[in-house]
């Protein structure tokens, strides 16, 4: 495509014309031998880092997978398959996991051992790291564990849980070489090798022929932040960026038409979610809560702020996923009896705060749109529209209401990441000792079919106080164009964010 | 009595001063104050305590200013309250891609005001001049937003002629790519084109017409000669006046055209900062752009009476 | 001659959409698939938030202009009076007044719109009020000036030789000979605040972002541009035609009074 590798432009106001190759800005395709991939991704700002333990955003997560490999990944349906470690398996009471790895090596020749393994999950689970994803290993019992061999490893719960190797994919889980703790020029296992990276700007990394998958088909990677979801889009259609992650749905309904360009579609595997603080006013009192649940049109919601192409929720994560509660019954709009609720609480006309942010391109509109339902349950609900690059760490500690959305995750990691008392993402301040229990009992259970109905009872608990609004699921799209080899994925999952097979036309 | 200048810059001191007593008495408008806004809104009332007192809060307000002045002084502006990070270093890092924008579109924006007021003043009621006012005019009056959405609309997405943003660039990835300068630029100067256009024209026309230049060309002087001597410097002090405007009009844009463009830059941080409402952020902002304008509009003070020291100024 | 008919033209299309536009019954709640191209029901298709473009648009010109309107007014209202107190008799107190409005005068008005949206202050009221005052030193200035030119001064010096109270000179005759300056100024003064007003609601500082506001509109819907142009090119072009349109008339106006 000639209009890649070679664009006129003219310097309108002097009114004269100039012709040049604008390979220092624009994607450059193959030409000059080496070929650059360049997607764009919504930032994080100043603060960002490589440490993959402390991401916080998806480019985060996408540069992460790029540096480095996780012991295991999840399909799109979040069953398993094998990363760093080729298998796992567990005594009977499912206490004691071995996980043997695979022969890899990092970019530096060292191979990957199972010390390097030992040494990052312990620093994941060090409550003074602070990461998000600590809550994975919080059981795991690190004096205990111990390496077998150079590639076998026991790790040692404190208490017993068949769905533990759910951890080994989850986000912020990569594998670091033991010691590492300077992440101003990481070393990985990762298809892409440490290139440049300032945060808050570019990142450029270089394909690692020695990665046990096999090398890279494309030579370099960029990851271009780009915040605004317009400004991806237009960076697409001119031609600057191959790939522009997260767009809105009505963008790619447009975007679908248009010739060279392909929007990837993974349908329906976003949950969109509005967070209700139970621990202060107005939501620590539950008739509040419901009169939200009860107030909000899920349908309406669907129909415009994801231009009818998602699907609505039922206050529950995971739609379609294995361990899902479906037999749940859907809830409706009862704007009667929300209003009620609203009226026995003394809290007509009240004020509620709605954060919102263009990190997702529905929230704007979702908020726009609750605020309205709302208003006939006799509540005056207001947009509060935060910056995106750091949107996600804010609602945590700012707000009684907040927009959220989660891509694909294993329900019963879900679960006990979200709700369980304390954990490091629950923002809903939910706390049940029924339910924290439940969810020893199910994750302790060896049989899987009685395991997941002990899941769903636990998801019944979240769905009658959980505080989690889930108005919809919308799908994660992605505009490609001038590269192939690129597939529709939702974020967490294998497939998503994987540049590694991408090949530039 | 004292000299022009010297009042001139006792003002701009005293402006200073108001500038700074207001950017800190930001911190007052707050609903909350900023140890609410460290903790979160989680936080207990004895933690707030404890971090009042850590920040100083409870000391009185002239003391607070004190400190904070003196941190100004040493570079310290304080720290995000949403990420940490110093301000100084939140401002640094987006500085060069706003300077660059902003200086280019100035390189520009003269040369071009220049050649459109002295061919339009010179050519004073011809068609040229009445075609490059309303041009200029109506180009003034749409406002960046609209001619930015346009122009990507047309020269970005459509002709694929131009890149339609410059994010994540800094002020040296700019220089080295210029063709993502253009459509921002354009944007920028669209505006104030006009303005200062307009200035030069009147004032070469005046010069043009008058007696002085009417006989220097009886005199046999060159017509060339006689507007570079003569037009173009009596006309030049309010020109100095106009471009003082314009600074301020480019700093104002810049806002406006990198969240159009998505450039990292001190328009679009700013936009951020106040989003979250992250006071010391806003602050150094405040300080940054509001520092600009008043030295600009000082230095244009000064130029201005010295190119027309008999003009009794005001000092301002 | 032609300027000046185009100029009322520019004006009075989008001043008549948005005073007369909210008289046409229309419904601006979401209804409809969003970003729907022109079509039945629809004739300019729908906005981002599924509603109709065209009641969009009718109902989001009165916030322009009235915003602006309310704005200047009280800019005046403000101002005028402040111009000709400095004006007066007091010498001290003339300086005292302009000294402060100079200091005022140093910071650029989006600025001050900025830092109140980061302490939470953004509502209508609020950008009357900010844009009032950030309008008022070069207000204040201009009457000044005006009173105190040449001819009003003698003017009125010798009304108040004859015995005429100071207020009835002020309200009288001086009013009188400012009201031209400030009328002319007006609407220069017009074009600037539609200006500012809008950029701010561009960049999300002044109205919320479900209001039917013309500027937030264009904001809102910017991603349709290319596909579905209406929804952002009309409340654009009206929007454009009243800064043009106020423009040309206000340049005939000062042109006519340079002349004069």
């Amino acid at each position: 495509m000639s209009s890649f590798t070679r664009r006129r432009f003219l310097t309108g106001a002097l009114g004269t014309v100039a012709f040049t190759s604008l390979a220092a800005c624009g994607p450059s395709g193959s030409s000059g031998g080496s070929t650059r991939l360049r997607a764009a991704f919504a930032a994080g700002g100043s603060k960002e880092t490589l440490d993959p333990a402390l991401v916080s955003q998806f480019v985060d997560q996408a540069r992460a997978k790029a540096l480095f490999d996780t012991l295991a990944t999840y399909a799109a349906d979040t069953s398993l398959r094998p990363g760093l470690a080729e298998s796992w398996d567990s005594d009977a009471a499912g206490l004691r996991w071995r996980v043997r790895l695979r022969s890899a090596q990092f970019h530096d020749g060292t191979p990957v051992t199972s010390e390097d393994v030992l040494y990052t999950l312990s620093r994941i689970a060090d409550p003074s790291l602070a990461s998000d994803s600590r809550q994975y290993f919080a059981t795991v019992d690190f004096p205990a564990s111990k390496a077998v061999s150079a590639t076998e490893l026991e790790l040692v719960l404190a208490r017993p849980d068949f769905e533990f190797p759910s951890a080994f994919a989850a986000p912020g889980t990569e594998i670091l070489p033991a010691g590492t703790k300077d992440f101003t020029a990481p070393v990985g296992s990762g298809p892409f090798r440490f290139g440049s990276f300032r945060p808050g700007g570019p990142a450029v990394f270089t394909k690692f022929e020695g990665h046990w998958a096999g090398a890279p088909t494309i030579d370099e990677l960029e990851f271009v932040p780009v915040d605004d979801e317009a400004a991806r889009v237009n960076a697409l259609l001119s031609g600057q960026v191959h790939y522009a992650h997260d767009l809105a749905a009505a963008s790619a309904a447009r975007l679908a038409g248009q010739d060279g360009v392909t929007v990837l579609q993974a349908e329906r595997t976003t949950m969109q979610a509005v967070l209700l603080r139970l621990t202060r006013p107005p939501f620590s009192d539950p008739r509040l809560v419901q009169a939200v649940l009860l107030g909000v049109d899920r349908e309406a919601l669907n129909r415009i702020a994801l231009a009818g192409r998602g699907e609505v929720g039922n206050d529950l994560f995971g739609k379609g996923l294995r361990g899902y509660a479906a037999d749940i019954p859907q809830r409706t709009r009862d704007v009667d009896t929300a209003r009620r609720l609203v009226r026995e609480a003394g809290a007509e006309g009240l004020a509620i705060p709605l954060e919102t942010s263009g990190v997702d391109p529905a929230f704007d509109s979702a908020a726009t749109l609750i605020s309205q339902q709302l208003k006939e349950a006799g509540l005056t609900v207001t947009p509060d529209p935060l910056a995106a690059s750091t949107y996600f760490s804010e609602i945590k500690k700012k707000g009684v209401a907040a927009h959220s959305r989660t891509a694909t995750l294993p329900v019963p990691t879900f679960l006990g990441e979200r709700f369980r008392t304390g954990a490091s993402s629950n923002l809903t301040g939910y706390s049940n000792p029924e339910f924290d229990a439940l969810l020893d009992r199910a994750a302790g259970t060896a049989d899987e079919a009685t395991r997941l109905t002990l899941f769903a009872e636990a998801q019944q608990l979240t769905h009658d106080d959980g505080g989690m609004l889930v108005w919809g699921f919308s799908d994660w799209n992605v505009g490609v164009s001038g590269v192939d080899g690129v597939v529709a994925a939702p974020p967490n999952t294998f497939d998503w964010a994987r540049f590694d097979h991408a090949r530039l036309r | 009595m004292i000299g022009y200048p010297l009042r001139r810059v006792a003002l701009a001191f005293a402006q200073a001063f108001v500038l700074l007593v207001a950017t800190f008495a930001m911190t007052a408008l707050l609903p909350g104050d900023a140890a609410s806004a460290v903790l979160g809104e989680r936080a207990t009332p004895e933690q707030i305590l404890v971090v009042r007192h850590q920040l100083g809060l409870d000391e009185p307000p002239g003391i607070r200013f004190g400190h904070w002045l003196h941190g100004l002084l040493t570079g310290d502006l304080g720290n995000s309250l949403i990420t940490g990070v110093p301000v100084s270093t939140e401002l640094g890092a987006r500085l060069g891609a706003t300077a660059v924008l902003a200086l280019v579109a100035l390189l520009v924006l003269v040369p071009l005001a220049a050649a459109v007021g002295v061919g339009s003043g010179l050519a004073e009621g011809s068609r040229l001049d009445r075609a490059l006012t309303v041009v200029t005019a109506v180009l003034h009056a749409v406002p960046e937003f609209v001619l930015g959405l346009v122009l990507v609309a047309a020269f970005a997405v459509r002709a694929r002629l131009l890149p339609a943003t410059a994010a994540g660039m800094t002020g040296a990835d700019l220089l080295a790519a210029p063709a993502v300068l253009v459509l921002p630029v354009v944007v920028l100067v669209a505006r104030q084109l006009c303005d200062l256009a307009r200035q030069i024209r009147i004032g070469v026309a005046e010069h043009a017409h008058s007696e002085v230049a009417t006989h220097l060309m009886l005199l046999g002087l060159r017509r060339r000669t006689v507007v570079l001597r003569h037009v173009l410097p009596g006309a030049a002090a309010p020109v100095v006046q106009q471009l003082a405007r314009a600074i301020e009009g480019l700093l104002t844009g810049t806002v406006i055209v990198e969240s159009l463009f998505a450039v990292t830059g001190l328009g679009t941080g700013f936009v951020e900062a106040v989003q979250n409402r992250d006071v010391p952020v806003v602050q150094g902002y405040v300080l940054v752009f509001a520092g600009v304008v008043l030295v600009g509009n000082l230095l244009a003070d000064l130029a201005t009476h010295r190119l027309t020291p008999h003009r009794e100024l005001r000092p301002w | 001659m032609v300027n000046r008919v185009i100029g009322w033209v520019l004006v009075a299309v989008p001043a008549l959409v948005a005073l007369g536009g909210p008289l046409v019954p229309g419904d601006i709640s979401s209804t409809s698939l969003p970003s729907a191209p022109p079509g039945a029901g629809h004739p300019l298709g729908t906005d981002v938030l599924g509603r109709d473009a065209l009641a969009v648009v009718l109902s989001g010109g009165l916030s322009v202009v009235g915003i602006t309107l309310a704005a200047l007014l009280l800019a005046y209202a403000m101002g005028v009076p402040l111009g000709l107190v400095a004006a007066g008799r007091g010498r001290w107190l003339d300086e005292v007044l302009m000294r402060l409005l100079d200091l005022v005068l140093a910071f650029p008005s989006l600025l001050v719109l900025m830092v109140l949206a980061a302490t939470g202050h953004r509502s209508a009221v609020v950008l009357v009020c900010a844009v009032a005052v950030v309008q008022l030193p070069a207000i204040a200035r201009l009457v000044r000036a005006a009173a105190l030119a040449p001819g009003c001064r003698t003017a009125a010096e010798a009304l108040l030789l004859q015995g005429e109270p100071w207020w009835r000179i002020q309200a009288g005759y001086v009013v009188r000979s400012v009201a031209g300056p400030v009328v002319t100024d007006a609407g220069t003064r017009l074009g600037l605040v539609l200006y500012l007003l809008a950029s701010a609601n561009f960049l999300g500082l002044g109205l919320p972002s479900s209001a039917p506001d013309w500027a937030v509109v264009i904001e809102r819907n910017r991603d349709a541009l290319t596909t579905q142009p209406a929804v952002v090119l009309v409340p654009a072009a009206l929007l454009i035609a009243l800064c043009v349109g106020v423009n040309l008339l206000s340049d005939k106006a000062l042109a006519h009074r340079r002349r004069s």
